[in-house]
């Protein structure tokens, strides 16, 4: 079994093997746990559920909370009204607010790779399904490409918002869905890495700021970030690369990260949108998790 | 590293490393106990410190309990715990060169007791960096067997005796001849081995803490 510590790491045995980098990632993952296919693809399927679930659940009128105003309802609103298209992106952009919505609700969805974030790569997943009809089982092995693309961020760099900013958690959510995306669409393992590392781009330096617990401007982030994530996969799959090499894209982002989370950090004091007078005079119990 | 580190685990929102994250964390030191749990005192550092009128995050409190991720008594953990009739109590602490979302335990049970440090390090992924003071790295990338040593020579031995194969050893000598070894490994480990092992000589106690599935 492969350690994914490097872009190379990852799309290395898709390409050697001639498989799909979902397809690639999913055997790997069956080798490296033990587990059978059917177990291994099972377990995704499942998490798959439940992204679906929220996003259906999130859309409907009525849900709110302090800092969240149905703000999923009305894109599915301005969508079904023809204000806004009824494309690939507007859908995306709906289902990740939807997602992560449901998320600061305290509801239940699958950290991808955080709670923070959880809404960027099931916005793009599930439009997709809609726009060109993939079934499932193909949205569910675009997931493994996305999930092993984020491997080499956990190794090199973080996760989590308070160690390396929003960088970190949405950041990594855009460009973990890019990657999925090309998969999806038939891109190649060299396209998904591509896709990965124009979609790091979008989100170098980008601070933690969050007012109460994750859910502005968290929501927002997660869609807009699915718009980027869709952008890299578009370039991508048309032929366009990173000028800089993956790897190379990788290391900067990762250390990007890391110092701005330094400069920015919001345990120590309010950064960013945390500082706006209108944050300020909210209840400071809504900057607790 | 496995890619459902990366998608996953089911949890609650909002915060992967404020409940999913913080509940593996203390569902570690529930695993590493594996005995009925007496007490359990928490030291909270950075993120996980109590402010003025707020309370321990439930799902530190529901991981101590044994819940997982996904678990719905997460949301009623505090009652949960008060009925468990384990005496628990906590601080806020400032815990050097700690990460910001870092816990300190000290857990006793029937039987065995122990002191740890971790950290939930984001996405619901956690890090036991300290357990009884010695310096160490448990994760739930692998299945851990932990060995509790009172003779670490002896409880070297003991542990070759099994004959495990496919895994890696580490020792990690402690105070007065004790220590702890960690192995750890892709392949299952039975719940038997615990048994066995605390069975021979030089092992104090034995437990397993598994890998996240």
């Amino acid at each position: 079994m492969p350690e994914y510590k490097t872009i190379t790491a990852v799309i290395k045995p898709a390409l050697e093997r001639k498989l799909t980098l979902g397809e690639s990632v999913l055997l790997d993952e069956c080798a490296e746990s033990g587990l059978s296919r059917e177990a291994v693809f099972g377990k995704m399927k499942k998490q798959f559920d439940v992204m679906k679930k929220a996003a259906e659940d999130a859309s409907a009128p009525g849900v709110e909370g302090p800092l969240y105003f149905g703000d999923a309802y009305k894109i599915k609103q301005g969508i079904e009204k023809g204000i806004i298209p009824n494309d690939m992106t507007a859908r995306a952009v709906q289902i990740a607010v939807a997602v992560n919505g449901w998320n600061s609700l305290s509801g239940k969805v699958v950290a991808t790779p955080t709670g923070g974030s959880c809404g960027i790569l099931p916005g793009v997943i599930i439009s997709a399904q809609k726009e060109w009809g993939y079934d499932d089982d193909k949205a569910v092995m675009a997931i493994f490409a996305g999930a092993g693309m984020g491997i080499p961020i956990a190794y090199n760099g973080t996760l989590s918002g308070s160690v390396g900013g929003c960088q970190a958690e949405c950041g990594s959510a855009a460009a973990m869905a890019a990657a999925a995306l090309t998969d999806l669409r038939g891109g190649t393992p060299e396209m998904c890495a591509h896709a990965f590392a124009i979609a790091c781009k979008a989100s170098m330096g980008l601070i933690c700021d969050p007012i109460g617990t994750v859910s502005c401007p968290c929501v927002k982030r997660n869609g807009m970030f699915a718009a980027v994530a869709i952008s890299a996969a578009y370039m991508a799959l048309s032929g366009v690369e990173s000028i800089i090499p993956p790897d190379e894209m990788l290391t900067a982002f990762c250390s990007v990260s890391l110092d701005v989370a330094k400069k920015f950090n919001k345990l120590e004091y309010k950064v960013g949108v945390q500082c706006t007078p209108f944050a300020c005079s909210l209840d400071p119990k809504l900057f607790r998790h | 590293m496995r890619v459902f580190e990366l998608v996953g685990p089911i949890m609650f929102g909002p915060s992967s490393s404020h409940t999913a994250g913080a509940c593996r964390l203390s569902r570690a030191m529930w695993q590493i106990l594996d005995c009925p749990m007496k007490k359990a005192a928490l030291g909270l550092h950075g993120s996980f410190r109590v402010h003025e009128g707020g309370t321990v995050n439930k799902a530190l409190v529901a991981g101590l309990l044994g819940f997982d991720t996904d678990d719905d008594r997460i949301n009623n953990s505090h009652a949960l715990m008060e009925q468990s009739g384990i005496d628990f109590s906590w601080e806020n602490v400032t815990l050097e060169n700690a990460h910001n979302n870092s816990v300190r335990y000290e857990i006793e049970g029937d039987g065995f007791s122990f002191s740890a440090i971790g950290a939930s390090v984001g996405g619901g992924m956690i890090e036991v960096s300290e357990i009884n003071g010695i310096k160490l790295s448990l994760t739930g990338d692998y299945n851990t067997l932990l060995v509790f040593a009172e003779d670490l020579e002896k409880a070297e031995k003991a542990f070759s005796s099994l004959g495990l194969e496919g895994g890696e050893v580490e020792c990690h000598p402690g105070k007065a001849g004790g220590g702890i070894i960690l192995y750890k490994t892709s392949l299952p480990l039975e719940p038997e081995l615990c048994q066995k092992l605390e069975s021979l000589e030089g092992v104090g106690h034995a437990s397993r803490h598994l890998r996240f599935d």
